[in-house]
């Protein structure tokens, strides 16, 4: 695997959709990708009042069931993020040390991901599994962060700190979902930003990932709707930039079909519409139908029907998304669920995105 | 959604409750009762939702009742009740108005709209889109008339049109014209007296006003605030004789800084007068939708009106550098004496440039195309970026609001419900 432009990082929730979605990619796509696992919050039940489980149970069969026995043992990022800082397995082990401590155990070559807004536990128990598995670090980092003059002070001793030294480090510069508009200016902030980072030449790998994903499927209207993927745009006038300054070229990631932001919300309370996310050349295609709730699933096979029809619709040979797409236009695959069609976009997202990276990359003459 | 006024009151009021409520939430204390984090935190979460979303529904129908909505479209037929509530609105009809234009009872109305128009035939729908002068074609549209121009051949005012009782009620009449019904029986007289103290020739005046606007307005309820401006004006003493070229870059960007000393409120008043700039506070007569004006008194010397109508810092920073616009560049120009702007109405030619070049003095399009702030819309980037030009950070924030068309972001900072009160002596409805 070479970990270099021609790589694709998608930050994953690694929730069934997303999991799944990775899965059933052949062997050969995934040597092409290094996802950034992260591990989801504990879903909270609204009805009882209470977290839906413990944070043991959530996290019991992680490992071998959701990343060893869907990804595989290959390389990948995974960040705990999302679990609240205080929470404890039982005799008070923390959930970064149970998490690594399982990986360790089916030999996955998993790279801890931290940032600098972790707290002290947090950077402890990386640091332990730094010196332990000598494997290296994957360093989070958001614009804001990057944007600071104190940056470059900031992050070395925050590596001093972790014992790690530059070449062990993967370094993700984070966008999130940041307003795109207009993309010549915000290039040139990113640009600025990124070649003032320290040791560009350095780090292990360099990757930047964000999105233009919406963050609620609610202001998108009835109907077929066209979103483009700035990040994707960005991307490319940066390496052109970069190309021509002679700089390091960044991997490229994202957050596939979805938005950074984690919602907890009464699903008891809403009416979530069904919707197909499907990605084509510099933008999503986006099919809405009525709330699921009301008007039921089976209009998955109406919206199906509709994107084999359009003009954007790759074939059913693309993805297994794509043939999913085509099997339940012509009613041999039920219409399945939100989690089903989560897993769909996912799926045709990281062919479409792979395939977008290596016609770039063609177009660079860098191969 | 709020369809009358009635229920908008009943929405202000929850949202002052809730405001309170989220205010006073003791994180602590709720944690403590409720025995969970997790709980409490959602709590608050809660309230802040049900926050935003009637602040939605009061800013939907605050934006609608002004008269600035000029079209509004329904993609799809589903869509369509929701159109004729929204257009009955902006056009101005409560529930009765519209029930007594197609022979119905007022209840009928309110029930069809609690309901979407769920039970209403196809009859019932055409009168009603009929009433409202909505178009329907490829899709339902609705397009508020405007005001046409004003008929400038009249040799006299229509004392009848003027807001007597709120002027009354505001005190505006030099000698106490007694009990209200004697204001209003007496009004022609009243305010005959008003306008010609301070107008030397209001047919002129009223037929050199230019007004942006995006609905019906009262334009002689304009011209009674301008008195009412020129009256306050008038009490100011100015430093010198205003000069157009005291007005420098340097002088605008100085008075820009001003924004984030203490007691700003008072040095904006007296950095003005000294350039010989006069400028009142006066918050706007009902069906004016009026955010500021500028004018020149009968010896040359300008004056900037600010209503106040948004109470928000950003918004009379804003307001403010556009009438100084206006008086830099157009006020001199040909027959325009004075110039009324409500700024939520898509700009044109004079109104374009004030607007730019507002923008540009508080915010140099240059800084700004590579500001992160732009693109994060972050409070820390705000701040940083704010800090960085020398200007408050509420005015940085009220551009992002702009340019993200999204007025719920960044409610904190953008200094809501922090001007008003900075000028107690002000009636504020």
């Amino acid at each position: 695997m070479k970990f270099d432009h021609r790589h694709y990082v998608p930050c994953l929730r690694w929730k069934m959709g997303e999991y799944q979605a990775v899965c059933r990619l052949s062997d050969t796509t995934k040597r092409m990708f290094t996802p950034l696992i992260e591990v989801p919050k504990i879903g909270f039940d609204f009805k009882e009042k209470k977290v839906k489980k413990t944070i043991d149970e959530h996290l019991s069969d992680f490992v071998l069931k959701k990343i060893y026995k869907k990804w595989g043992d290959s390389f990948c990022f995974v960040d705990l993020k999302l679990i609240g800082p205080s929470e404890r397995l039982a005799k008070g082990i923390h959930p970064v040390k149970y998490v690594f401590d399982d990986l360790r155990k089916v030999r996955c070559s998993a790279i801890p991901v931290t940032g600098l807004d972790r707290d002290k536990a947090y950077q402890q128990e990386i640091k332990t599994i730094l010196t332990k598995d000598k494997n290296g670090v994957c360093l989070r980092i958001s614009i804001e962060q990057a944007a600071k003059s104190s940056f470059g002070t900031q992050f070395s001793s925050f590596l001093s700190m972790l014992g790690a030294q530059t070449f062990d480090c993967d370094l993700i510069l984070d966008l999130g979902a940041p307003n795109f508009v207009p993309l010549e200016g915000f290039s040139q902030v990113i640009q600025n930003i990124m070649s003032n980072l320290p040791n560009l030449n350095k780090w292990r790998t360099f990757t930047i990932i964000g999105t233009s994903f919406p963050d609620t499927m609610a202001g998108i209207k009835l109907g077929v709707e066209i979103i483009p993927r700035h990040e994707w745009q960005l991307y490319k006038r940066l390496v052109n930039n970069f190309k021509k300054a002679n700089l390091r070229l960044p991997t490229f990631g994202d957050y596939a079909v979805s938005h950074p932001k984690v919602l907890e919300q009464d699903m008891r309370m809403l009416k979530p519409s069904v919707t197909i996310r499907y990605t084509i050349d510099n933008r999503w295609y986006i099919i809405k139908g009525k709330n699921y709730k009301d008007y039921g699933l089976k209009q998955y096979h109406e919206l199906s029907r509709q994107v084999l029809g359009s003009k954007y619709y790759f074939g059913t040979a693309f993805s297994w998304g794509d043939n999913y797409i085509q099997e339940c236009s012509s009613r041999n695959e039920k219409p399945g669920n939100l989690t089903t069609w989560r897993q769909v976009g996912t799926n045709h997202h990281i062919v479409k995105v792979m395939q977008d990276i290596a016609s770039f990359c063609d177009s660079l003459n860098t191969f | 959604m709020i369809t009358n006024e009635r229920q908008y009151r009943i929405t202000s009021a929850q949202l002052v409750k809730l405001k309170t409520a989220i205010g006073n939430f003791d994180f602590k204390e709720a944690t403590k009762r409720i025995k969970s984090k997790i709980l409490a935190k959602a709590e608050i979460e809660a309230l802040r939702s049900e926050y935003e979303n009637l602040s939605m529904q009061i800013h939907e129908y605050e934006t609608l009742k002004s008269g600035t909505v000029e079209i509004l479209k329904a993609p799809n037929l589903e869509e369509l009740p929701n159109i004729l509530i929204r257009a009955r609105i902006a056009k101005g009809l409560s529930q009765r108005q519209l029930a007594n234009a197609i022979g119905l009872k007022e209840q009928q109305i309110q029930k069809y709209e609690a309901e979407e128009y769920a039970s209403a035939n196809l009859r019932r729908l055409a009168d009603v889109s009929n009433a409202l002068g909505l178009n329907i074609s490829e899709v339902a549209e609705f397009r508020a008339k405007l005001q046409g121009p004003f008929d400038a051949d009249k040799d006299d005012l229509a004392w009848d049109q003027f807001p007597v009782k709120e002027m009354y009620r505001r005190n505006w009449f030099e000698e106490s014209p007694g009990s209200l019904e004697a204001a209003v029986a007496n009004a022609e007289e009243l305010i005959k007296e008003f306008v010609t103290g301070y107008l030397d020739n209001p047919v002129q005046t009223l037929a050199r006003q230019r007004v942006r606007s995006g609905g019906v307005v009262n334009r002689y309820a304009l011209l009674a605030w301008q008195c009412r401006v020129i009256a306050l004006a008038k009490k100011q003493s100015v430093g010198e004789k205003y000069k157009r070229k005291t007005i420098t870059k340097e002088w605008l960007d100085k008075l820009a800084h001003l924004s984030c000393v203490d007691n700003w409120e008072k040095k904006v008043i007296d950095y003005l007068r000294d350039s010989g700039i006069r400028l009142v506070i006066e918050s706007h007569l009902p069906n004016t939708y009026l955010d500021g004006a500028a004018f020149l008194l009968s010896d040359g010397s300008p004056v900037i009106g600010i209503t106040l109508r948004f109470d928000r810092f950003d918004n009379f920073w804003f307001v403010l550098f556009h009438e100084l616009v206006h008086i830099i560049k157009h006020l001199h120009k040909g027959d325009i004496e004075s110039i009324f702007d409500d700024l939520e109405v898509e700009a044109e030619d004079i109104e374009q440039e004030a607007d730019e070049q507002a923008g540009e003095i508080l915010i140099p399009e240059s800084k700004w195309n590579t500001a992160l702030a732009r693109y994060l819309r972050s409070e820390d980037s705000i701040r940083d970026f704010a800090d960085e030009i020398g200007i408050h950070p509420a005015i940085v924030a009220g551009k992002v609001r702009k340019e993200a068309n999204n007025y719920i972001i960044l409610k904190d900072i953008v200094g809501q419900g922090e001007v008003r009160k900075l000028f107690p002596d002000v009636y504020f409805s």
